[in-house]
């Protein structure tokens, strides 16, 4: 038993956590939303559901907590108490609190150093009514002697319609000690012809020898119905006929307390009030019917069909050197069926992205508490889909990030009323998708960045020359710089060492980019751009020499072949193009990638221009081969980490090309800063 | 003719499921399972059940519910049907019963007592 019971609490761990994502979410929306009742249902059924399961598994220190917790959530749904901002805390360090102890339970972790505290609140407010297993100690076995008692049962006309059987409850009586004199009455059955077959109209008389005690016996009418009829008579031991008509049924149910438990008839209000209830179907809970996979296997499997849409292009080429003129309608049709696949694969690991705009949302809570700032979080695109890879490794910057705009965006109240804004200042978050990017914007209406301030610590950091030139926007991208934190003072909340490079650093991990706009005194917006999915990209095929390179098509901005004296030579020995009157750096990728045989000379080959954050090169290149969607092979895992190489891919022909790194290759180039010190080099030459 | 014994086993809870499924399938049951009201009276309709075990609070169709849907099913007229509830507040178990419950299981409880219960109400 123990073992099933291990993994009982296993899928019960599982469950749980579903739940409290689903808790938290609807707790955050409490104080705002209209519709506060059907909230409080949908926490109030996640922490009901923890309650009775962990309790039957027992569970214990889940299932008091969480007896407490319900216990508060009813008594609000009730009305008895209302939503308040404390009140709302005091839920959220419960969900908090209940983490803990999950956790606990599923790691053997000591219970989390809230509980007392937040148990003791919720007992406070619960006037401690706690009767969790008030039913475990019944006596079984009496030791009393042997007595006689007269019985009468008369089932009610209704008795079949609740499921129940007068047998089963004669064969029970039979089972609690010797059963004699068993009359049938069957006086109240009506003529034939008026006779339901669907009603009860027999009822019965017997004696009964047990060691059991009336209250004993009376418990063996389990879940019989209001209208039946039971009367239990001790015969007095002397004589056999008794003269006392001892009890109704109701009398005997008040005695037998509360095992028997039949004695409530119902009323009117209750079944309206739980009707209602089935109406507010919660929104997060319990309606998506999903299947766990193990996310390896999941990862095997579209690897699988990656290679198969690969093996489908292979066969295309094959078949296309075989008859050139001749289409297979079998293969395209093949063809098709296996990037319908495809695209069905991928979005497996596709997952919408509020749940962490949830914990945004709570980082903004408590943030806003604690710094006495009044803030309002707004989120709209919650449902936009995410790679799960990338979702996991996003969300922690992007909550950081939301962080640093409560903690050094949004001013105090005092402050903003001195600017003319309103007391309340407002954080927003949004999700869309805009051409194979999902784009993440962060905006607040706080204070905005200080440009001189950030330049100052550029220069006392030793990022920047003290005379040089930048622009408004090139001194904010100066945040994502490593070594500069534009906090005034290192708070507690923000200024954990983790900062804005970080997040950069996080971001282009996952071939993203990260930009950040401002206006002082009117906010700061950060947009993060990222991809679609890692597990393919859109590639543009180049040649260079005799191989063959996949560079991502986002990053593409035009090709050309330059015409004669557009490309001209610095002092460095330099080589840049001049694109309608922009200067960009070539970068010849045959010397970086040491390819042999590749063109050289510009005006031979072609020229791609490669935009990574704002930055443009060029990659001079011998041809374009045409597009390919790659599937890409980490290259790391096999080999080793290359610079300027993101990953390997395998061609429709069966050959292996490399993917390019723009933003590795972008470090071969000289930096922006220095560009502008190109251009006057440039023009002196011209 | 001797048949099997069926039991429809309904919850939201998949550990809670499958508990109440072990212990019932050990006392000799098939069983059925159905993860809210909806889906188990489908899976229940046009056929026989020796007994139907349900939760209270369940999304989609709640076990109130279900239990009327399933009594005005002439198959299910008379089938035992065991509420499980963590509330044991009267209120409760009258409004089952109103919807035509034989009885009901306080949570927690253990498999003996589940057991202990079904053969009250199961012939």
């Amino acid at each position: 038993m123990n073992n099933d019971m291990q993994e009982f609490v296993e899928v019960f761990l599982e469950e749980a956590s579903e739940h409290l994502e689903c808790m938290e979410g609807a707790l955050l929306e409490l104080e705002t939303t209209s519709d506060q009742p059907e909230l409080l249902n949908t926490v109030f059924r996640a922490v009901h559901s923890i309650k009775g399961t962990s309790a039957t598994l027992g569970v214990r220190s889940v299932a008091e907590f969480t007896h407490e917790f319900e216990s508060l959530l009813d008594r609000m749904r009730d009305g008895q108490l209302h939503v308040t901002p404390e009140l709302t805390e005091l839920l959220l360090e419960s969900v908090d609190v209940l983490t803990g102890l999950l956790d606990a339970t599923a790691s053997g972790s000591p219970e989390p150093v809230a509980l007392d505290k937040v148990l003791a609140q919720l007992r406070t407010l619960n006037k401690a009514d706690s009767d969790l297993s008030a039913q475990d100690n019944r006596s079984d076995i009496n030791d009393s002697p042997q007595s006689t008692f007269r019985i009468t049962f008369r089932p009610s006309r209704d008795f079949f319609h609740f499921g129940l059987s007068p047998l089963l409850y004669l064969r029970d009586l039979a089972e609690l000690g010797t059963v004699e004199d068993v009359c049938l009455d069957s006086s109240a059955l009506p003529p034939i012809e008026q006779m339901s077959p669907e009603s009860c109209y027999l009822a019965w008389a017997l004696r009964l020898t047990t060691h059991r005690t009336k209250e004993q016996i009376l418990e063996s009418f389990l879940f019989v119905d209001d209208a039946t009829f039971i009367e239990i008579v001790p015969e007095p031991k002397d004589s056999d006929q008794p003269d006392v008509v001892e009890d109704s049924h109701s009398n005997a149910v008040k005695e037998s307390g509360k095992l028997l438990a039949c004695n409530a008839s119902a009323n009117g209000s209750v079944v309206s009030d739980d009707s209602s209830r089935a109406k507010a179907t919660p929104r997060g809970a319990g309606n998506r019917e999903s299947v766990r996979v193990n996310g390896e296997r999941l990862d095997d499997m579209i690897n699988q069909i990656g290679e198969l849409v690969i093996g489908i292009s292979m066969v295309e080429a094959e078949w296309q050197s075989l008859s050139p003129d001749v289409e297979s309608s079998a293969i395209v049709q093949l063809s098709k069926i296996v990037r319908d696949l495809q695209e069905q694969s991928l979005s497996m690991r596709m997952v919408p992205i509020a749940a962490t705009f949830q914990k945004m949302n709570r980082s903004v809570r408590d943030l806003s508490g604690r710094l006495s700032k009044q803030v309002r979080f707004e989120v709209s695109g919650e449902e936009t889909e995410l790679d799960k890879t990338v979702v996991d490794q996003i969300g922690d910057p992007l909550v950081h990030m939301i962080r640093n705009s409560v903690d050094h965006g949004i001013e105090s109240p005092e402050e903003r009323i001195a600017a003319g804004k309103a007391a309340e200042g407002c954080v927003s978050v949004r999700a869309y998708h805009q051409g194979g990017n999902i784009y993440i914007e962060m905006q607040d209406d706080g204070k905005g960045l200080n440009p001189d301030s950030i330049r100052r610590k550029a220069v006392d950091r030793g990022l920047i020359s003290a005379d040089a030139k930048l622009t408004e926007q090139e001194i904010y991208d100066l945040v994502f710089e490593a070594g500069l934190s534009t906090a005034q003072q290192v708070s507690d909340v923000s200024g954990r060492g983790v900062g804005m490079d970080v997040v950069r650093r996080n971001v282009e991990d996952l071939k993203g980019s990260v930009s950040i706009a401002s206006t002082p005194g009117q906010g700061t917006t950060v947009t993060v751009r990222l991809p679609l999915t890692l597990a393919i990209l859109d590639g543009l095929l180049l040649s260079l020499g005799s191989e063959v390179y996949v560079a991502p098509l986002l990053s593409v901005v035009e090709s050309f072949r330059p015409q004669p004296g557009e490309v001209k030579r610095l002092a460095n020995d330099m080589e840049v193009v001049q694109v309608r009157g922009e200067v960009v750096p070539v970068l010849p990728l045959h010397s970086v990638l040491n390819v042999e045989g590749a063109v050289t000379d510009p005006y031979e080959g072609l020229l791609v221009i490669v935009e990574d954050h704002d930055t443009k090169f060029a990659l001079l290149v011998d041809d374009l081969l045409g597009q390919q969607q790659a599937v890409i092979k980490n290259l790391e895992s096999n080999f080793r980490k290359v610079p300027g190489i993101a990953g390997a891919t395998i061609l429709g022909d069966g050959r292996v090309a490399l993917i390019l790194d723009v933003v590795g290759l972008r470090h071969l180039v000289p930096s922006q800063a220095s560009r502008t010190t190109l251009t006057g080099e440039l023009h002196d030459c011209s | 003719m001797q048949t099997t014994k069926a039991a429809l086993v309904v919850d939201d809870s998949r550990s809670m499921r499958r508990m109440v499924s072990a212990a019932l399938a050990e006392s000799g049951f098939d069983i059925i399972e159905g993860a809210n009201g909806a889906e188990a009276l489908h899976k229940a309709a046009g056929r026989a059940v020796s007994i139907v075990i349900t939760d209270f609070n369940m999304p989609v169709m709640n076990g109130l519910s279900l239990i009327r849907e399933l009594r005005a099913l002439p198959e299910h007229r008379f089938t035992p049907i065991l509420m499980l509830t963590t509330e044991s507040k009267d209120s409760m178990k009258a409004a089952g019963r109103a919807a035509g419950a034989t009885g009901w299981i306080t949570k927690p409880f253990k498999p003996q007592q589940l057991i202990q219960v079904v053969n009250k109400v199961v012939g």
